[in-house]
């Protein structure tokens, strides 16, 4: 089941894009974007290090549970809600960029609400589900996608049109500059994928090794330099500050001379419908789940027959106030929200860093509330 | 005795109950001869009880011959009548003889899931004759079956099979508990089973696969599942199934790895396209025709010049006449159904293009649709992917191209949560993560 | 319960249609624009005169059997006269399929193409593969040009450029986002064709060269040749060795160009070229006699051609190799280095390094 770890690595690697961070990487190109790139690799790391390492001495257990172990209820309750804003914002974050990137693009005509109601409900719909059926869906969508945007990322990069030299005066430029702490908070967004575990943990079994955990560092390494200089080379150091989408266009930049689309930007776009729909899912259905962790009578079921009310009810709290952002919210003030959520994800990761190395030493010296009896991904019943 | 029973069937036409005597013993006898098999009766009873007649060896064969039960409760009595065995009183003694009549002694020929290669012999609608067929084929010491006997109207008997060594225990179970709670309608086929078996209604895919393959059915056994089969169908059940199994026909185990290969990923995409391309259709020529690649657009934009309606309606016109096509040929008797093809698909299709009501490119849509329609391997996975494009072409007529593909995620979203009485329906690898999970 | 389903799913039913479903607009409602120009007006009014070429479907393909109809209007600014135009049509105006922007030679030269540009990089349905290309004499004549060998409205056009259809050696492919990128870019400045007309058909075998604003340079053919296999490494073009009585003539089947600067205070340009190629003209028994004299030949004959083409270039002071891009990634951060090489360029020398590779005389000796 390790295979589940590796997609969310993969998959937020490539949902950078619609979080903004090339955007705000880009608008950095000149000051310290680039060297802040090493330190949010080492940065990126050393967290799935500590991630994965910890959830693997805790089987079969999320984050909710954890907390319960070694915290007294209310301080548990208070970092779960944290958990929920960061998590809820990000799909809000996302659901609202991208339908009005697909509104621009596919239907300036439309009520930018329409695509949002659509993409809304259908996120809304997903969350409500069980852990176990995000888990599937989050794997079926993946493979179907990865495939074909990889080999899109592919073509850009080996594009006749790609210009090299300003690849490396962007990076020449970049790398002797004093890294921004902006830049350093948006892009080791790139390697965030492991902060998923946090919930899905619960649905790993006992024996779960973290195999392969050297490839994290290669795999977001390679989706963050992608994602930042390609656009680059495609239009340039000066022209890539003007576009404000700028993957869409780096994308219509290319064409399928045979495809029955020719136009890569369509194929992009549609592509990623689904990866944003999956990240919507994902950091719904995990805000609900710590939301939920809340409650006294809550057990962590992973796959129940009949979805309980309250999954319906949160998401479609959530999907409400999606729409409540949309009205009172603009283009250009979500890329303020975005970098704002970009900064605090990174400081509340980095808490939660030091909180799992402080639980790590109170398990080896004892200090623990309650006992970490392992309790198996329990299912619901059989249901049909 | 006789009384009684008269008592209860009233005295149908078809009912014959005699007291037989052959001048040194009396025995009662009643049956439905239609239902009995007369050679049966004849050996088994009336030639030892008349010519060849002797007390004690009657008596003695009356106790421990196999096709004798003695000691039937009264109040089944009737039951037995009434599938077929003949009831007897001798000396006061009630017995009930097995002699029921066997329509069929052959299996059948497949008709609904051909195979080019494979074994053409499928079910019978004799449950006996269909165990065999299983046993021949899955010819392993830990095949069990379990009857169940539903208080329906219908009363036929049902067969649960499985792989001792290697069924899932709560699955088992779970199938049990709901053979038992069936509830006491007529039972009239395997499929009829299958809706009452999966329970909810409003499902937009089959969760249990109906077969009339033994060789299929062999192959599921020895995944580790079970299979029903009910007496008087010629059909059996198959469950928990996947998603997967249902693009499976029965000759990509029997062809050419390559190409039974080639033959799934055609089925997948003949799937995707009769389920998508209706919407497609809507959503590029009615939201977004710069998709599309230039010279398509303009051809799609001069053959549309004349049709007077907007695309959906275009759309819904035709695949409204290819379902009623479809519909009406399939009841249709062979030799009057191809002429409907004909006159439906030649002179309509070319026809209503000619006069502008169609494009000639929704016409080529709309075949595609229906021929990747017929690609699908299992009909009633068809049926339901039929039913489900009209929800496509729905969102597409709202929401456009973006609908779609938010609609295609719902679906995946639908399928990742279904299960199969407890088994994942839509998850990739799966053997491999049954084995994490269990 | 269920009739209150029920009730729920029709109250549904009929909201749909409020989310919108009246956006939808039949692909025979829309006019496919397929070449727009653009063009200075001489009325300081309304200075842009805006030509499009609108396809007309049809529903048989055949030669010639092209329908399109151009119409022209001028206003203030070109937003507003796309405005204007889609009032004189019926049909809502399509620009996803437009992929040919002429620009008139006049507009240029008045009003630079800045505006043009921002209108184009602006519109989201405009494809940023599109081709632009300046118009002689004028845009509006480009356009309303109908050759008769065309298929489909636009299309004669659109497969002159790139590898789409004919590979032309004389044709500069000059994309929007690769325009884009040059109007911006520091040290590398745009490249355009230049389209005319010809008998019944576009000649598009010259390219202008520009700065920021304007064009300084227009190239002859030969000199639009060079540059396509020195500066964008073009396949399929061809070297001609002059010689008596005829030409030896390479058809060349690969090129591949790579810039090199040397030298700090003294910087040479280093362009190194390499083509591969048959001999397409050529007296009998020319190769065999001495075919690595030839190949040499060949290449300095390219070389002192080119530095030609590149000295003349540089006079103009203008950089479409991006020597200027070249020299800043080379020179990492150091500050006033934009102004440095403003300063060498224009006394910058040049050096083409031409490896010609003859594969072969063809099918006879």
């Amino acid at each position: 089941m390790i295979r589940y770890y590796f997609y969310h690595i993969f998959y937020v690697g490539m949902i950078n894009i619609m979080v903004l961070v090339p955007y705000v990487l880009i608008s950095h190109r000149f000051d310290g974007a680039v060297s802040s790139f090493p330190l949010a690799i080492a940065v990126g790391t050393l967290y799935s290090y500590v991630t994965s390492s910890f959830f693997q001495r805790f089987p079969g257990l999320g984050l909710p549970e954890i907390y319960k172990l070694f915290l007294p209820v209310w301080l548990a309750n208070c970092l779960n809600m944290i958990g929920v804003v960061i998590w809820c914002t990000a799909g809000i974050i996302v659901l609202f960029s991208y339908s009005n990137t697909v509104g621009i693009f596919f239907d300036p005509e439309a009520s930018s609400y329409l695509n949002l109601a659509i993409m809304a409900a259908a996120s809304m719909w997903a969350a409500s589900r069980t852990s176990r059926s995000v888990q599937f869906t989050h794997e079926v969508l993946l493979i179907v996608c990865t495939p074909i945007i990889l080999w899109i990322l592919f073509k850009a990069l080996f594009s006749n049109w790609l210009d090299w030299d300003a690849i490396r005066l962007i990076a020449d430029a970049g790398i002797r500059q004093p890294p921004s702490a902006v830049c350093l908070f948006a892009s080791s967004f790139v390697f965030s994928g492991h902060m998923n575990i946090t919930l899905f943990n619960r649905l790993n079994p006992r024996d779960l090794k973290f195999r392969l955990r050297w490839t994290i560092p290669i795999v977001g390494t390679f989706f963050l330099l992608v994602s930042f200089f390609v656009p680059i080379g495609f239009h340039g150091t000066q022209a890539v500050g003007n576009y404000l989408y700028v993957w869409s266009v780096t994308t219509d930049s290319l064409q399928m001379k045979y495809g029955f689309i020719q136009r890569v930007l369509y194929l992009f776009l549609l592509l990623y419908t689904f990866l944003s729909l999956v990240f919507v899912m994902n950091t719904w259905h995990t805000g609900m789940e710590f939301f939920k962790a809340c409650f006294k009578k809550y057990k962590p079921y992973t796959d129940e027959v009949n979805v309980p009310a309250i999954n319906w009810w949160v998401c479609g709290v959530l999907a409400g106030l999606t729409f409540a952002y949309a009205y009172f919210t603009n283009d250009i003030f979500n890329r303020i929200v975005a970098e704002i959520w970009l900064v605090t994800r990174f400081i509340i990761e980095s808490i939660l860093i030091a909180l799992l190395i402080v639980f790590i030493v109170m398990k080896k010296k004892g200090y623990m509330k309650r006992s970490d009896e392992p309790r198996l991904p329990q299912s619901g019943g059989a249901g049909g | 005795m006789l009384e009684k029973i008269k008592e209860i069937l009233g005295s149908p036409a078809d009912f014959t109950a005699e007291t037989m005597d052959n001048g040194y013993a009396e025995l009662q006898i009643c049956f439905f001869p239609g239902m009995c098999d007369m050679d049966q009766l004849k050996d088994g009873i009336i030639i030892p009880f008349s010519y060849r007649f002797d007390p004690d060896e009657f008596r003695r064969m009356l106790h421990t011959s196999i096709g004798f039960m003695k000691d039937v409760p009264e109040e089944r009595w009737v039951d037995y009548l009434l599938k077929g065995y003949i009831l007897l009183e001798y000396e006061g003694e009630v017995f009930v003889f097995r002699a029921i009549r066997r329509m069929q002694t052959q299996p059948d020929q497949t008709q609904v899931e051909a195979s080019l290669q494979g074994p053409q012999s499928a079910f019978t609608e004799n449950l006996d004759l269909n165990l065999t067929l299983v046993r021949n084929l899955y010819n392993v010491p830990e095949l069990t079956v379990e009857n169940f006997e539903p208080q329906n109207q219908s009363k036929s008997k049902i067969a649960l099979l499985y792989d001792r060594t290697k069924r899932n225990e709560t699955t088992l179970e779970e199938v049990r508990k709901r053979l038992r709670r069936l509830d006491d309608g007529l039972l009239l086929s395997a499929g009829q089973l299958a809706k009452q078996l999966t329970q909810a209604k409003y499902r937009l895919f089959p969760i249990a696969q109906v077969t009339e393959r033994p060789d299929r059915l062999s192959i599921h056994l020895n995944k580790g599942k079970l299979a029903i089969l009910l007496d008087g169908s010629r059909f059996a059940i198959l469950l928990p199934v996947h998603f997967f199994d249902f693009m499976y026909a029965m000759d990509d185990h029997y062809e050419p790895s390559w190409m039974s290969r080639f033959l799934i990923g055609l089925r997948y995409i003949s799937m995707m396209l009769t389920l998508m391309l209706p919407a497609l259709y809507i959503s590029i020529v009615s939201y977004n025709p710069e998709v599309f690649r230039v010279q398509l657009a303009f051809t799609i934009d001069g053959s549309r010049a004349a049709v007077p309606y907007p695309s959906f309606i275009e759309v819904l016109l035709m695949l409204f006449m290819i379902e009623a096509l479809i519909e009406a040929s399939l009841r249709l008797p062979r030799s009057v159904g191809s002429t409907a093809a004909t006159v439906g698909g030649l002179i309509l299709g070319q026809a209503a293009q000619q006069a502008g009501l169609v494009s000639s490119i929704m016409i080529i849509v709309t075949s595609v649709v229906a021929i990747s329609n017929f690609v699908i391997p299992n009909s009633t996975f068809s049926y339901f992917i039929r039913i489900l494009k009209y929800a496509f072409v729905l969102v597409a007529v709202f929401a456009g191209l973006v609908g779609v593909v938010v609609g295609l995620f719902t679906l995946v979203v639908y399928l990742c949560n279904m299960r199969s009485f407890g088994e994942p329906y839509f998850a990739l690898f799966q053997s491999k993560a049954n084995k994490a999970s269990d | 319960m269920i009739r209150k389903k029920t009730l729920v799913l029709c109250l549904m039913l009929t909201l749909l249609p409020a989310l919108g479903g009246c956006q939808l607009k039949d692909i025979d409602k829309r006019y496919f624009v397929v070449s727009t120009g653009f063009d200075y007006s001489d009325n300081p009014k309304t200075p842009y005169r805006v030509s499009l070429r609108l396809a007309l479907p049809s529903s048989k393909v055949e030669e010639g059997g092209a329908m399109s109809v151009v119409q022209t209007v001028d206003a203030a600014s070109i937003a507003e006269a796309v405005r204007h135009l889609k009032s004189t049509v019926d049909k809502e105006l399509e620009f996803g399929h437009c992929r040919e922007f002429i620009l008139g030679r006049k507009l240029i030269e008045k009003d630079g193409f800045d505006n043009a540009m921002q209108w184009l990089s602006r519109r989201r349905d405009i494809q940023s593969v599109s081709n632009v290309m300046i118009g002689e004499p004028d845009a509006f004549s480009v356009v309303s040009l109908q050759p008769k060998s065309e298929r489909y409205p636009g299309n004669s056009l659109f497969l002159s450029f790139g590898n789409e259809g004919t590979e032309a050696a004389h044709t500069v492919t000059t994309y929007l986002f690769d325009l884009y990128r040059r109007l911006y870019e520091t040290g590398l400045d745009p490249v355009l064709p230049v389209a005319s007309l010809f008998r019944d058909g576009y000649r598009i075998d010259r390219a202008a060269v520009l700065d920021k604003q304007k064009t300084r340079l227009y190239l002859d053919p030969d000199e639009t040749l060079l540059l396509n296999m020195t500066a964008f490494g073009v396949d399929n073009t061809i070297l001609a060795l002059p010689d008596e009585p005829v030409n030896v003539v390479l058809a060349a089947t690969h090129t591949n160009s790579k810039i090199n600067l040397k030298g700090g205070e003294d910087p040479v340009a280093i362009v190194n070229v390499r083509i591969e190629g048959f001999l397409e003209q050529s007296p009998p028994h020319l190769l065999e006699k001495d075919w690595g004299g030839l190949e040499r030949k060949m290449g300095k004959h390219f070389s002192e051609e080119a530095e030609k083409l590149l000295y003349k270039i540089r006079d103009a002071g203008v950089d479409p190799y991006g020597f200027g891009l070249h020299y800043l990634a080379d020179h990492h951060n150091e500050k006033g280095r934009w102004e440095k090489w403003k300063r060498l360029y224009p006394d910058i020398r040049f050096e083409v390094r031409a490896n010609v590779s003859i594969q072969g005389s063809g099918l006879i000796r």
